[in-house]
């Protein structure tokens, strides 16, 4: 079940103002995210180098992929029992192809649905603004960073503030 | 690197959209008529059957599956742009990595219609598919034919997921300047995209983890294409350097592929500040160090036909340049200089000899020239193909079994339809999508920051 939003956002010109916002922020225990244009290793820094969990998703998907590119072939061959020469019915070295090539799909397209799946879900735990004046703003795909704080309305002055020293060319509270 | 704001970059690569010129109408016109061109020939061939094509004993691969190897070859290059130079953090490889994914997308797409068109009775390709049927009957997954199918099919799911998690940052960009039909439109292909950081982490994780799993799928697809040949007995075909061989090819055509589609897109559309003569220069380079692995590769070609000591190999390395074997005097004996000579002298002249300009710094520096080699490579790089695929085939162990090819028009008309739909194609994807990968440019550029802006 999604959360509703409680909190102050900003929108900034600069990258390393927004990081300075956000790092203080993080530091005084506030709940913190931040949007951008393009991913910046500045806003990362500052929010601690969060980790994805996407990677054990891959894993997962990629040893299937591998135990079903050698188990499958290995499967018709007993099933259907074709002798050739002397040749080995299960030819474990021709079925490292299928091996390696379903690692790959179901990896590659496991690691994509993961991609978007997993970045809604944390969408969900920490949800965004809902107002028209958050959701019309579209320069966040173009040049503005933004910082939204998910806090009590008793640290909104507070937060505010910080996001003005800063440089905040706007800033709103939804509550 | 260009200077440009970020504002700019959406500006500029954005504004790529806006109504066409007259020209670019023209050639869609020019495009479509090729492929319909093709549509028909295959139409006709169809009705009439195999036959119609130049494909008989004891040459049952043609021009079907030249095209196929040049098409999948063309394919390599946008992976190896966005996938191995993205792994090795090539800084050049930003402005034109979207343009050349999209040519590997729609290399493979008309790669896959060959073997296809080529078993003749295309309605029974499901056959293909290792599906429980009513007669319990498996596929060979010991044939090489079918670890293709695997490879190429794994190839292109990989080439469009890749491609197409790329766009959707920009497709979200796009979707908050459209309006009306294209921002639902735009809406629905970004799936929610709002650029904030729970997106970008794992965006960041999952397109590393896909280029991750793309640089070893570019090689294997390819090694994979060359065992088709290097797996049977037949001289020519029958050897170790293959995959390789045809990696290097691959890498040296679709090379010059993105230099011949991205030098006119950036004279269109104006993207010099992007796509920079250092970009050029880069990829000259690339297709410069190839082409010397694939002429070295035409040289020990020779050599171990030469040094095997086996006479079958070393006859077909004597008729591809001069003929029929066992004339000592080349080019008297009738009929010695055929399609398969000017193919190889072709494949030696585009391949090895037109690139040698590229050692000069002015050349690589020359738009115009890097065009026009470009071509030239992509001439012999299909010439190429023609010379594995169909000369080894014209003369194999038992003279009684030598045979001629000569392609029909059908298989002209299929041809030149498939360059046709790769161009239609991607002449309608410049038109739809962002030609240049507005956020990956931007993680190019340097960022707005307050204390540059106040030292300004």
């Amino acid at each position: 079940m999604s959360k509703t939003f409680n909190g102050v956002w900003g929108t900034f010109p600069y990258v390393d103002e927004a990081a300075t916002v956000v790092e203080t922020l993080r530091k005084q225990g506030k709940d913190v995210s931040v949007l951008s244009p393009c991913p910046r290793h500045e806003l990362m820094a500052a929010l601690g180098h969060p980790q994805s969990k996407l990677p054990f998703i891959t894993l997962f998907f990629g040893a299937c992929g591998i135990f079903f590119g050698y188990g499958y072939p290995s499967w018709t061959a007993m099933d259907w029992v074709l002798p050739v020469s002397q040749k080995p019915i299960v030819g474990i070295p021709s079925f490292t192809i299928f091996g390696f090539e379903l690692m790959v799909l179901l990896g590659g397209v496991s690691t994509a649905i993961g991609i978007f799946l997993l970045g809604h879900l944390d969408l969900l735990r920490k949800p965004m603004p809902r107002s028209e004046q958050f959701r019309g703003y579209t320069k966040f795909s173009v040049d503005r960073f933004g910082v939204v704080v998910r806090c009590p309305a008793g640290d909104a002055d507070a937060v505010e503030r910080l996001m003005r020293q800063h440089s905040a060319e706007e800033v709103a509270r939804e509550f | 690197m260009s200077t440009a704001s970020y504002a700019q970059v959406n500006e500029d690569v954005l504004s790529t959209l806006v109504r066409p010129r007259p020209a670019y109408f023209l050639l869609l016109i020019g495009f479509v008529a090729a492929f319909g061109l093709g549509i028909l020939s295959l139409a006709i061939q169809i009705d009439v059957g195999l036959g119609l094509s130049g494909i008989n004993h004891p040459i049952g691969w043609g021009v079907y599956i030249t095209n196929f190897v040049f098409w999948i070859g063309i394919g390599h290059a946008g992976t190896l742009i966005s996938a191995v130079f993205f792994l090795t953090r090539a800084p050049w490889r930003a402005p034109v990595y979207r343009a050349a994914e999209a040519m590997t997308v729609f290399a493979v797409m008309t790669a896959g219609l060959f073997p296809l068109l080529h078993t003749g009775r295309v309605w029974y390709t499901y056959w293909l598919i290792p599906y429980p049927n009513q007669r319990m009957l498996w596929v060979n997954f010991k044939s090489p034919l079918l670890w293709d199918v695997f490879a190429v099919s794994t190839y292109l799911t990989i080439s469009v997921t890749f491609f197409m998690v790329g766009l959707v940052p920009d497709l979200a960009a796009m979707r908050d300047r459209a309006t009306g039909l294209r921002k639902l439109m735009y809406s629905s292909l970004s799936i929610g995209w709002n650029n904030s950081y729970q997106q970008w982490l794992h965006y960041m994780r999952g397109y590393l983890l896909l280029a991750a799993f793309a640089t070893p799928l570019v090689f294997s697809v390819h090694s994979i294409v060359s065992w088709d040949f290097a797996m049977s007995l037949i001289p020519g075909w029958h050897t170790t350097i293959f995959a390789p061989y045809f990696v290097a090819g691959a890498i040296f055509s679709g090379l010059a592929m993105v230099l011949t589609i991205v030098i006119p897109l950036r004279t269109v559309f104006n993207l010099h500040h992007y796509i920079t003569n250092h970009v050029l220069q880069s990829m000259a380079r690339v297709i410069l160090f190839t082409s010397i692995i694939v002429g070295y590769a035409y040289g020990v070609e020779f050599f171990i036909a030469y040094y095997s000591g086996n006479p079958f190999e070393r006859g077909i390395f004597y008729f591809r340049p001069f003929g029929e074997i066992g004339d000592m005097s080349p080019f008297k004996a009738q009929g010695t200089i055929g399609f398969a000579q000017i193919a190889f002298f072709t494949m030696v002249f585009c391949n090895v000899v037109a690139p040698l300009p590229l050692w000069r710094w002015k050349i690589r520096n020359n738009a115009i020239a890097l065009f026009f080699i470009s071509i030239l490579i992509n001439i012999g790089m299909w010439f190429e193909r023609f010379n594995i695929v169909v000369s080894s085939l014209q003369r194999d162990f038992i003279p009684f079994n030598w045979g001629t090819y000569t392609p029909g028009i059908v298989e002209f008309g299929i041809t030149v339809g498939s360059f046709g739909f790769f161009f239609t194609l991607f002449i309608l994807f410049t038109r739809a999508m962002p030609s240049l990968a507005v956020a990956e440019v931007k993680e190019s550029l340097a960022p707005p920051l307050k204390h540059a802006a106040e030292h300004h």
